[in-house]
């Protein structure tokens, strides 16, 4: 029996479907048979339900953006300028909402559909044809595929969705051992950083995988809510364990087993949570409801301690109290999957926070990188008319969407994807195409080439060199029915290839620069910057933005500073260091982990400054804690400018002498109002106190990590 | 005798002249930018991708001038 590989029967499935799908629109005579292969294209992915996903996101897509070119069409019939203005508007707005988290594909397809309809529209004169073609072979070729996948070889996401979920569950489970039974400084860093990486990545994967596998089963479809509320939860549990990670710096000197006596047994209890957790996802069908654990701080153990000290105790008791309110949402979560165990009531229920609406930047500016390479590419065909010609329009800002969505990539790698596509079209097209007779020849021929593209660019990683290939051979082939052979059409189409790229690389400076440094240094000012108008934005004596520019000001910046690690991460895997010197991988990953670190402590804060207005001990101390802010708000300032203006022992300096003036008041406060403030008034102000220590931890750490990076070779201008 | 610009033939396929003359220009313009790079000259330029159009620009002219003759 001949032993295939899965490398192998993929690229024969997406042969096989590409072969079928220029038969059937070649024996129905359909206008551009190409357009279907390129359907097949894009939604070849390795499981049914990925590609059925991605299928019907593009057919909805297809319909939309076409039904939005014939509207604008019919609007402006003689009027150039109009139309083109509302298509990149349009466009403009499928580039916004694509960059978004819901539905990219779906936007994405819907842009550059509009485009293709609207300007073929304007060249063949049948516009209504075009765009019914079009949605017809782009559902012929979801359709070929969706079959050819089923039927050959299935490969389902379903059954993945159990394991990922199992695995994520595991990791979360050594995760929590780990941090709540320490060993080794060394060793647990070491261990803490491998887990923390797999947590986040399968993370990822279980949102894939859920998109999927709800495509191909109705149960996973019907349950999907449930399903969703466990990645979220287990997202949520993710930032609980970084809180607690970097609250136990905050108690280094403090032996955390005597001050919360039933640590141990907490951790064990959690634990016990989690395997049960994992017995429900294997099948178990019982299982105990969570029951509440109660954390208890043993005050005598406190005594001779730092209030600051005290605060840190108390906000790691909170701390556990959020795992404990977590674990048990989550077992209650699994075990309604499993369709046992009564529902979630509401109130013992994590509520889904929900962070308002913001404009993001990075979306604007990838929305004015493509509006400019449609125009500029507009301007060229009406006044240029370059080879190509409508292609400027169409293709151009197609390929810029796509690198909209992953700023990161480099347009200059499409260049040698598109070179290699139009080479072997030229020997397919010019040495091989002519000497064909009949659908049969033709066909194997179609199945050799597709089959060779997929089975050796077939890792995930050459996933640009694959479509970009792919593309440029249907571009520049162009099967029909009435088949004509020109070396002159073959040279346009390579020139147009060529200078199409060329002016999308000139796009991606539009309007800024693209280079990973540079991107690095924009967010990194805007986290700062964020970071100082949140600070400023807890000031008790300031009035609480609650309409207008003022609270979206706000939302915005709470949203970024929470949001933008996770894209200096994103950019930091693309840095040079080549071109860095002085500057090492491992310093830019712990700074990007001080970062996230310091957004969840401000996000602490914000937590807790919203519920401890009117405490007894807050409103004596008011000054020195308005002082303690400015200090904080001064110093984001100073990073902004330039994050390496700040020397980590003099931060460090400052901020201690801030925290032991502090410690002073509190005892001089406490000395005088002896009678009238209670304990539960200095309980309640340790909340503040820990979560302003903890930001101030963070930032030195922060400006500790920045300190080992050289600024200057990364502000330097390069080509 | 004043000269008379003449297509580029590849294969019977006739090229306009300032066509071959903008590739090789770019080309030009491209290894100078990485040769910039190399030797850290690119820290001088205070807008380095407008400075490559202008290479570009440049370098497709002396082409089109001397090499390809336009």
């Amino acid at each position: 029996m001949l032993y295939l590989s899965t490398r192998a029967k993929e690229a024969i499935k997406t042969g096989l479907a590409v072969t079928i799908v220029y038969w059937v629109a070649l024996s129905f005579d359909w206008l551009n048979p190409h357009w279907a292969v390129i359907a097949v294209a894009m939604v070849s992915l390795p499981t049914a339900g990925q590609s059925l996903n991605k299928g019907v996101l593009r057919v909805l897509g297809t319909i939309i953006g076409a039904a939005a070119a014939l509207l604008f069409l019919a609007l402006f019939p003689q009027e150039r300028w109009a139309f083109m203005a509302c298509v990149s508007i349009y466009v403009g707005a499928c580039t916004y909402l694509m960059t978004g988290k819901k539905r990219q594909y779906f936007w994405q397809v819907s842009g550059f559909v509009c485009l293709i309809v609207a300007v073929a529209g304007i060249g063949s004169g049948v516009p209504f044809t075009q765009a019914v073609v079009r949605v017809l072979e782009t559902g012929l070729g979801i359709v070929v595929y969706t079959l050819v996948s089923i039927f050959l070889w299935p490969q389902t996401s379903a059954s993945a969705l159990q394991g990922v979920s199992r695995e994520l569950m595991s990791t979360q489970r050594k995760l929590l051992n780990v941090i709540l039974n320490p060993t080794a400084d060394g060793e647990v860093k070491g261990v803490l950083g491998g887990l923390a990486a797999q947590q986040i990545q399968l993370i990822g994967r279980l949102e894939q995988v859920l998109q999927a596998a709800a495509s191909e089963r109705y149960e996973i479809q019907q349950a999907r809510q449930l399903w969703e509320r466990l990645l979220h939860l287990s997202t949520e549990l993710m930032e609980a364990f970084d809180g607690w990670r970097e609250g136990i710096q905050d108690t280094q000197s403090i032996d955390l087993r005597e001050s919360i006596p039933n640590l141990d047994s907490i951790g064990a209890l959690l634990d016990r949570r989690f395997a049960q957790i994992d017995a429900a996802l294997e099948g178990a069908t019982s299982y105990a409801a969570p029951t509440a654990i109660e954390v208890t701080v043993d005050e005598t153990k406190l005594r001779g301690r730092s209030h600051l000290e005290r605060a840190a105790v108390f906000a790691n008791k909170t701390r556990l109290e959020r795992l404990d309110r977590l674990t048990g949402c989550l077992l209650d979560c699994v075990a309604d999957l499993q369709d046992f165990g009564s529902r979630m009531a509401p109130h013992d229920s994590e509520p889904v926070a929900r962070s308002g609406w913001a404009v993001d930047p990075d979306r604007i500016q990838a929305v004015v990188m493509v509006m400019a390479s449609f125009w500029i590419g507009f301007v060229l065909w009406v006044y240029l008319n370059p080879p190509g010609h409508a292609g400027f329009v169409t293709l151009v800002p197609t390929v810029a969407m796509a690198i909209a969505i992953t700023p990161q990539l480099k347009a200059s790698s499409l260049l040698y994807a598109f070179a290699f596509g139009s080479i072997v079209a030229g020997i397919v097209y010019v040495l091989i195409m002519p000497h064909l007779s009949g659908f049969l020849e033709l066909g194997l021929m179609i199945f050799c080439v597709w089959f060779l593209i997929y089975f050796v660019f077939w890792k995930p990683q050459q996933i640009v060199t694959r479509l970009g290939c792919a593309v440029a051979i249907v571009v520049m082939v162009k099967i029909d029915n009435e088949q004509t052979y020109s070396f002159a059409g073959y040279a346009n189409s390579v020139a147009f290839i060529l200078l199409g790229t060329l002016l999308l690389i000139a796009c991606t400076y539009i309007p800024v620069s693209p280079r990973p440094e540079r991107a690095f240094l924009r967010l990194l000012a805007r986290y700062f910057r964020g970071c100082e108008l949140v600070v400023s934005s807890m000031a008790y004596e300031a009035p609480r933005p609650d309409v207008g520019a003022a609270r979206w000001n706000v939302t915005y910046h709470r949203r970024g500073i929470m949001e933008l690690p996770q894209k200096l991460a994103a950019w930091s895997r693309f840095l040079d260091y080549r071109v860095l010197p002085g500057t090492a991988a491992d310093h830019v990953q712990k700074l990007v982990v001080s970062l996230q670190g310091l957004a969840y402590r401000l996000k602490e804060a914000i937590e807790v400054r919203n519920l401890q207005e009117s405490s007894l001990l807050r409103l004596e101390l008011a000054d020195e804690l308005h002082d303690w802010r400015v200090g904080i708000e001064e110093t984001f300032h100073r990073l902004v400018g330039n994050v390496d203006s700040l020397s980590p022992s003099e931060t460090r300096q400052r901020l201690e002498a801030t925290l032991a003036s502090l410690e002073e008041r509190i005892n001089e406060s406490l000395e005088v109002h002896k009678g009238s403030i209670t304990n539960r008034d200095v309980a309640t102000f340790y909340d503040i106190l820990g979560a302003y220590r903890g930001v101030s931890h963070a930032i030195i750490d922060c400006v500790g990590h920045a300190d080992s990076i050289d600024w200057s070779k990364w502000q330097e201008p390069r080509f | 005798m004043q000269y008379i610009p003449a297509e580029f033939a590849i294969g019977g396929v006739y090229f306009p002249p300032l066509f071959i003359a903008g590739i090789l220009g770019v080309v030009a313009a491209s290894v100078m930018a990485r040769l910039f790079n190399r030797y850290r000259l690119s820290r001088f330029f205070f807008y380095p991708p407008l400075v490559f159009v202008a290479l570009a620009v440049i370098f497709t002219g002396l082409f089109g001038t001397f090499v390809v003759q336009v």
